[in-house]
């Protein structure tokens, strides 16, 4: 990985840590009190790293470029459209299905479109134990309701 | 981070951005199509963007046929209304399908363009749109064109009128080679205004329709009322214009008032010539005869609209002041004695009929 900053005689690492401000890694040997040595290296990369060029195109790959461009958003919209359209039929199932069950029973229809305003934490709920209980499975009681 | 992508030469512009500087642009003859192998994306673009125009053209067949039942089926409301969505779905999917193309691309952009296509009358209508249409809106909103001489309304065409080489202060951008179009609202001098200008409209719609132009002057002083009054320079009927018809020719319409010269007079402020552009009675296919007893020099856009069902979809304006030349146009064109307009003497408050200081207090 090429940096910005790297020299030849020195390693990624040192380099880093001269940049960053280390102590006994700066060439003069001065290390710096006040303020984190980090802060040193965030300067460089703001100030000091220079400014990418713009990409200059001959007009033939601009038109590359563009079309390019054109085809991806394409592709996305095509995508976005199979999402929209899959979402459009389960809904359209859903609909019908709502529409039968409240042709068959008002009663069915009406609860499976409510919701209970006062539910409350399932009081008939088995606490979660290390070791099983004695008594498993009550068939009697099962299956009586 | 992106890079910036930036266009080598200089002289390649795109048409995008409005700009009051225009770029001179050397445009090539002929469309050189981008080499394939050099770029491996560009080849996969150019075949998901074939594969679109396929489905698309595809989808365009089943909503013709569509159409050709709807047709077939006895008139309604909802029938017409079915009808009118189908065509404009179509017109949509037809200039989808070839707008991704980079041939198209070039076209619009080199002006080679052929207004029978749908997918340039698209394009051209987007254009105007985003770049012509809020100078003109601004324009006439700021002149107050549109309360004074019509109510507000959205123009749906582009009207631009071309008096000759040397009418014009400053070539907006985008005006083709060879035109002289002023942007809306330009001053013009008015020796240069004699001649009947050409009027060049860029309407979207491919079937003909007629078209009403009349070129009013809103400003003309009317000293009884203490106001204004409209003063009718030009009127033409029956002008037959569509996406590829763009050019007024009188010899297919009615002139019903020749061109009159606009001549501000002196001591007015500047006056605002403007030239509407009216759709006629049932979708532009009927014809209107206009007698000239119904009709003078006097008539109020407004009045005339109404009274004709007139459906204005186009307006532009340009301002003028008056100069030397308006002294000649007065005695050589109009054979008129020239009115010179100025104001009222100030009378002033503080002072009686007789000259002398009006008194503050009185003795009770």
């Amino acid at each position: 990985m090429s940096s910005p900053f790297i020299r030849s005689a020195v390693t990624a690492k040192t380099a880093l840590m001269r940049a960053a401000g280390r102590p006994g890694m700066k060439k003069g040997g001065s290390t710096s009190l006040n303020g984190d040595a980090r802060n040193d290296l965030i300067k460089k990369v703001l100030f000091d790293a220079p400014a990418r060029p713009p990409v200059r195109l001959s007009s033939e790959d601009m038109a590359r470029h563009e079309t390019i461009e054109r085809a991806w958003k394409l592709v996305r919209q095509q995508h976005k459209q199979e999402q929209a359209a899959g979402l459009a039929r389960k809904f359209e199932m859903m609909r019908k299905a709502n529409a039968e069950l409240e042709a068959t029973s008002p009663l069915l229809f009406k609860h499976s479109q409510t919701k209970e305003r006062n539910a409350v934490f399932p009081r008939q709920l088995r606490t979660l134990t290390d070791t099983p209980p004695k008594q498993i499975w009550n068939y009697r009681e099962a299956t009586k309701a | 981070m992106i890079p910036r992508i930036v266009r080598a030469s200089k002289h390649c512009a795109t048409t995008r951005a409005f700009s009051v500087q225009s770029i001179a642009r050397t445009s090539e003859a002929t469309y050189k199509a981008p080499a394939l192998g050099v770029n491996k994306t560009y080849d996969e673009a150019l075949k998901i963007i074939a594969e679109d125009k396929v489905k698309r053209l595809a989808e365009i067949k089943s909503m013709e046929a569509k159409l050709a039942q709807l047709v077939k089926a006895a008139p309604s409301a909802a029938n017409a209304a079915g009808i009118a969505s189908l065509k404009e779905n179509i017109f949509k999917q037809e200039a989808y399908s070839e707008i991704n193309d980079p041939e198209i691309q070039w076209r619009f952009q080199n002006g080679k363009i052929d207004m029978s296509k749908a997918v340039f009358r698209y394009m051209k209508s987007k254009q105007f749109t985003r770049e012509t249409l809020p100078v003109i809106q601004q324009r006439i909103t700021q002149m107050f064109v549109t309360p004074d001489l019509l109510p507000a309304f959205t123009p749906a065409l582009n009207v631009q009128l071309d008096f000759g080489a040397g009418s014009l202060p400053k070539t907006p951008a985008g005006t083709p080679a060879g035109a002289n179009y002023f942007e809306t609202g330009s001053f013009l001098l008015p020796g240069k205004t004699t001649k009947e200008p050409k009027i060049n409209v860029e309407s979207f719609h491919p079937d003909q329709k007629y078209y009403t132009i009349a070129l009013v002057d809103p400003d003309m002083p009317d000293v009884e009322n203490e106001s204004f009054k409209q003063q009718l320079h030009w009127l033409i009927t029956n002008v037959p214009l569509s996406a590829v018809q763009t050019e007024v020719s009188t010899d297919n319409a009615n002139v019903v008032l020749p061109y009159v010269p606009p001549h501000p007079p002196k001591g007015t402020r500047y006056h605002r010539y403007t030239l509407l552009l009216a759709e006629q009675p049932n979708g532009g296919q009927d014809k209107v005869e206009v007698q000239s007893k119904d009709v003078s020099r006097e008539t109020t856009l407004r009045d005339l609209c109404s009274q004709y069902k007139l459906n204005v979809k186009g307006l532009t304006f340009f301002r003028q002041v008056w100069d030397k030349d308006v002294s000649r146009i007065y005695k050589e064109i109009l054979k008129e004695d020239e009115p010179v307009y100025g104001k009222q003497p100030k009378t002033d408050e503080l002072l009686d009929e007789t000259g002398q200081k009006k008194k503050k207090y009185i003795n009770l």
